[in-house]
């Protein structure tokens, strides 16, 4: 709730946090149009967030939110999150791969 | 007694909680800003705690002193709802009393950072003037409410109770 607004610096982004009407899993974020694409970014990058400014909150989420996010990052400066994905990683691996089975059937030993 | 069975049954009618267990309540005022996505439940404990009385918080329509009418087509009247605040009829006049100091219009720092306003019954307000102020401010609640944008997480952990220390291990550290 104390997260301020970058275009409206005295304005919280969140309007209300609350628990998912019949949903023990679910919170709830609320936000005025203004602040929807804060908001938005916020909630989604809320992992890279705490754990940059408060790391021992991270214990309040889950294992999976936590493993889903291991790669990202909190940017202070632009108030965004990024994500250092896999794909990069996943194709190199996957070309080597494939280089090395084609070079096998090449070369077979 | 079966017609009232029967009745239940099919739906017609339902049984609703009281927001709060005293045996005459009364209004104490409506939240101005609050959201339908709001958990009633934790209001109801924040403000019981703040006032140190037992509140009552549900999600009901601003009411007037305007009367009930059958709404028809040609002249469909907007409901507007709000976070409604009931409590004991004995100490509802110290109850509104106590509350302004969080809600009022002058108020910065708000309990729960959730900024609101607390607005009386209308058949309480006396001045002319406030009570033109009153319909504004609803009109207020009813633009908030149609504007705000929702986004739900799923990624909070819910079940941090297993997460604690088992009760043998610590009374065995104890013990050690």
């Amino acid at each position: 709730m104390s997260i301020k607004s970058a275009t409206y610096p005295n304005c919280p982004v969140f309007h209300t946090i609350d628990k998912s009407w019949r949903d023990d899993n679910g919170v709830t974020f609320t936000f005025a149009p203004e602040h929807e694409s804060d908001g938005r970014i916020y909630v989604d990058g809320l992992v890279p967030y705490i754990r940059a400014t408060a790391p021992a909150f991270l214990s309040q989420f889950t294992e999976e939110a936590r493993n889903c996010h291991k790669n990202s990052h909190w940017d202070p400066k632009l108030n965004r999150y990024s994500q250092l994905t896999n794909w990069a990683y996943g194709i190199t691996y996957t070309s080597m791969t494939n280089s090395i089975s084609q070079m096998s059937q090449l070369h077979p030993v | 007694m079966d017609r009232t069975l029967s009745s239940l049954c099919n739906h017609n009618i339902g049984i609703y909680l009281k927001a709060c267990d005293h045996k005459n309540t009364s209004d104490v005022g409506w939240l101005l800003y609050s959201a339908r996505q709001q958990d009633e439940e934790r209001p109801t404990h924040m403000l019981s705690s703040l006032t140190n009385e037992i509140l009552g918080v549900k999600w009901k329509q601003v009411h007037t002193t305007e009367g009930f009418c059958k709404p028809s087509a040609d002249d469909p009247k907007v409901k507007i709802f709000a976070l409604h605040i009931e409590g004991p009829t004995d100490k509802a006049h110290d109850i509104q009393q106590k509350l302004p100091q969080w809600y009022s219009s002058s108020s910065t720092s708000f309990p729960d950072l959730t900024k609101m306003r607390l607005i009386p019954p209308f058949n309480t307000i006396i001045s002319r003037e406030h009570k033109a102020n009153f319909a504004t401010l609803t009109s207020h609640q009813e633009e908030l409410t149609k504007r705000l944008a929702t986004t739900t997480s799923w990624e909070f952990a819910t079940n941090l109770l297993l997460d604690k220390p088992s009760p043998k291990k610590v009374h065995s550290d104890n013990y050690l």
